[in-house]
């Protein structure tokens, strides 16, 4: 039983892969980390399904979230929205704020005030500006950093699983 | 008796007892106490050698579980830790994860498997234990695939904190491998093998000593008393006694009793000399009394004897002289004086003469068996057969006139006194053709049996037989069967016992009134 639901799992990586190998992986694995976020992350009310926002320009290729939202659903409930207007943010469970969208990033996180809504983003200099965590690359290996402060603040509690594997800024 | 001096010339007396206790053990399966405590000793050093081998088979079994127990606990732990690595594809914290196994001695390597079959994390630590270990052992363990243990985790997906999915639900994200060096454990276990098992080996040898030692100073003094009491079995020697064995409680107490044995023994043994002395001497004086007696009286007999001869010369002088004397008499005292003559005195000097001649006989008869007592006896090897068959020709006379036919079969040598034997024989086989019942032909038979260590004779008539009331009484001094119209003074049949005991054998009778008698005597076989 074991073995097979390797064999499924790991053939649907290989697809993944194989889907992310021929273009840009980058935003292939941005995507996967935001699902997989979610499984270390307590909402004060849980939501259901996990509401996963991109605002701005969609960096994501539609075929890679639904091959990701298909491999993740026996673990993750999530539905993707991709919310143009910043009022429509309360809604998200988690927000992810693309690098193209760099500008009105403060004008978002001063808005949204200590939300229980995990914000995800790849902008320079993220934290400071009141992401929660920030996805950067480093030697070609994507990581991550998380503000502690702010994900205290938001009521929000993240694993120390995922603690334990990010760069934690506080 | 012959038995006994043979034994004691042919064999030294220790190879006689060792026999002896051969005999023993074999006939009663019993064994000798060294073999007994070596037995003891062999079967509790078995018992603590099995003890000891099911003891370590636990210890080793319970460690080897216990390892893969622990292995077990580490694989999951990690595995769950490994978690958040494999979802991030995180190479740097799985390879942290595995490296905190560095801590734990026996995890020789570790992995962590992506789901797509590539390697996340390896780990691997440096030998230790497999370098200590000779290289035969080593191929061994490995040939027995009892070196290492492998264990596989699967790492699972995340359960989402909100949701409370089951178990059975979360999707396999990598595998988690474990691979412990059980080496140590071995070389632990040929450790204690190798003390072990010299060291039981020295135990076993140590308590093997001991034990000779014990079953030496306990088996000798059993041999010096079994030795000690074989020599005065056949020695008769009651004046010897055991020295003590202070060492040894117990042995001292045997010997004590023993040597206490002898003791009564030989005051029993002295009272009993004794006693013999004493009857032998009574005896001797008996004898001398008898043969006294019946010497002594003939003498004053004989005088009767003679003087009743001339009494009756006398007589007849008397009478002749009365014969010129008495024709003057008148008739009735002439008569009167001649029977007085003819009739009264010869009736009484008859009755003298048969009275003294009974007499003399009797005497006669005590004086041959206190003669016999006094007799030397000239022992050596006899043809019975021989003896009997002159005995038969000496009597051939009286068996003819009775019509007697004598059967003799064949007879073996035995250790007698000849003439005493030839006695016996003609006093039987005169008896047997004397009480011959004339209404029938006799038949008289004579054989013999071996019987063990001696042969029984057998004299057979088909006489008048004896009745039971006189069977007893029938070899006493004087008594005679209720047969009186015989001649005999009733002498014979004590006389043949007499002669028989001092031959060292024994009569018996069994008879039947009208049909026969059967008289037998035991007498002991010739030596060689």
């Amino acid at each position: 039983m074991i073995r097979i639901s390797i064999a499924v799992w790991a053939l649907l990586v290989t697809l993944l892969a194989g889907a992310v190998a021929d273009e840009a992986t980058e935003y292939d694995l941005k995507a996967a980390y935001l699902l997989n976020f979610a499984a270390y992350v307590e909402w004060p009310s849980p939501p259901k399904p996990v509401t996963v926002c991109v605002y701005g320009n969609n960096p994501f290729k539609a075929a890679t979230i639904a091959a990701l939202l298909n491999a993740k659903s026996g673990q993750i409930d999530a539905v993707f929205k991709y919310p143009r207007q910043l009022e429509y943010l309360t809604v998200c469970n988690i927000l992810f704020w693309p690098q193209s969208e760099q500008g009105n990033f403060g004008k978002a996180t001063a808005l949204l005030n200590n939300a229980p809504i995990l914000i995800v983003t790849d902008v320079q200099d993220g934290l400071p500006q009141g992401a929660m965590i920030n996805l950067i690359t480093e030697s070609k290996h994507l990581r991550f950093e998380i503000n502690i402060g702010t994900v205290l603040a938001s009521k929000l509690k993240i694993s120390s699983k995922l603690l334990k594997l990010a760069k934690i800024v506080s | 008796m012959i038995d006994r001096t043979r034994l004691q010339t042919d064999f030294s007396l220790k190879p006689a007892i060792s026999k002896m206790c051969r005999l023993a053990s074999s006939s009663s399966g019993s064994s000798s106490i060294a073999n007994r405590l070596h037995a003891i000793l062999r079967v509790s050093t078995g018992v603590i050698f099995i003890s000891f081998v099911l003891f370590t088979g636990y210890m080793v079994l319970s460690k080897y579980q216990d390892t893969v127990q622990r292995m077990r606990s580490l694989a999951s732990i990690l595995a769950i830790n490994s978690e958040a690595s494999l979802i991030f594809t995180d190479k740097t914290s799985a390879e942290e994860n595995l490296r905190s196994l560095s801590a734990i001695a026996e995890v020789s390597g570790a992995g962590i498997i992506q789901a797509d079959g590539n390697t996340l994390a390896e780990y691997a630590a440096t030998p230790h234990f497999a370098q200590k270990l000779p290289l035969a052992m080593r191929n061994l363990l490995d040939r027995l695939s009892i070196g290492k243990l492998h264990l596989e985790q699967p790492v699972l997906a995340p359960s989402r904190p909100q949701r409370s999915t089951r178990e059975s639900k979360r999707q396999v994200i990598g595998l988690l491998w474990i691979e412990a060096d059980l080496t140590g454990d071995w070389l632990e276990l040929a450790t204690v093998l190798g003390i072990f098992i010299p060291v039981m080996f020295g135990i076993y040898s140590l308590s093997r000593m001991l034990n000779n030692r014990l079953a030496y100073s306990v088996v000798k003094p059993l041999e010096e008393l079994a030795e000690t009491a074989l020599e005065i079995g056949q020695k008769r020697n009651y004046d010897r006694r055991m020295l003590p064995h202070p060492n040894i409680t117990e042995l001292n107490a045997v010997v004590n009793g023993f040597n206490q044995m002898l003791e009564q023994i030989e005051s029993r043994d002295k009272e009993l000399q004794n006693r013999r002395d004493q009857l032998q001497q009574y005896n001797e004086e008996l004898k001398d009394f008898s043969y006294i007696i019946s010497h002594d009286l003939r003498a004053p007999i004989i005088n009767v004897q003679g003087f009743v001869n001339e009494l009756g010369l006398s007589l007849e002088d008397l009478r002749k002289l009365l014969d010129t004397e008495m024709a003057p008499m008148p008739g009735h005292k002439k008569a009167a004086l001649l029977n007085i003559l003819n009739e009264d005195i010869p009736t009484s000097t008859r009755f003298i003469t048969g009275g003294v001649a009974k007499m003399n006989q009797l005497l006669a008869g005590i004086l041959k068996i206190s003669r016999l007592g006094r007799q030397e006896l000239n022992i050596g090897i006899v043809d019975t057969q021989r003896l009997v068959n002159d005995n038969i020709e000496a009597i051939k006379y009286q068996s003819t006139q009775a019509g007697a036919k004598i059967q003799v079969e064949p007879l073996p040598q035995v250790e007698a006194d000849p003439d005493l034997l030839s006695q016996i024989f003609a006093n039987l086989l005169s008896n047997a053709i004397k009480y011959l019942d004339p209404k029938r032909p006799g038949r008289i038979q004579i054989w013999a049996d071996d019987q063990g260590d001696h042969f029984r004779f057998f004299v057979k008539d088909n006489g008048l037989g004896i009745p039971e009331k006189d069977q007893k009484r029938i070899f006493e001094m004087f008594r005679r069967g209720s047969n009186h119209k015989l001649e005999g003074e009733g002498i014979g049949l004590n006389y043949i016992k007499s002669a028989i005991k001092r031959l060292n054998g024994a009569i018996a009778l069994e008879s039947i009134a009208g049909q026969g008698s059967v008289f037998s005597f035991t007498l002991p076989k010739a030596s060689s």
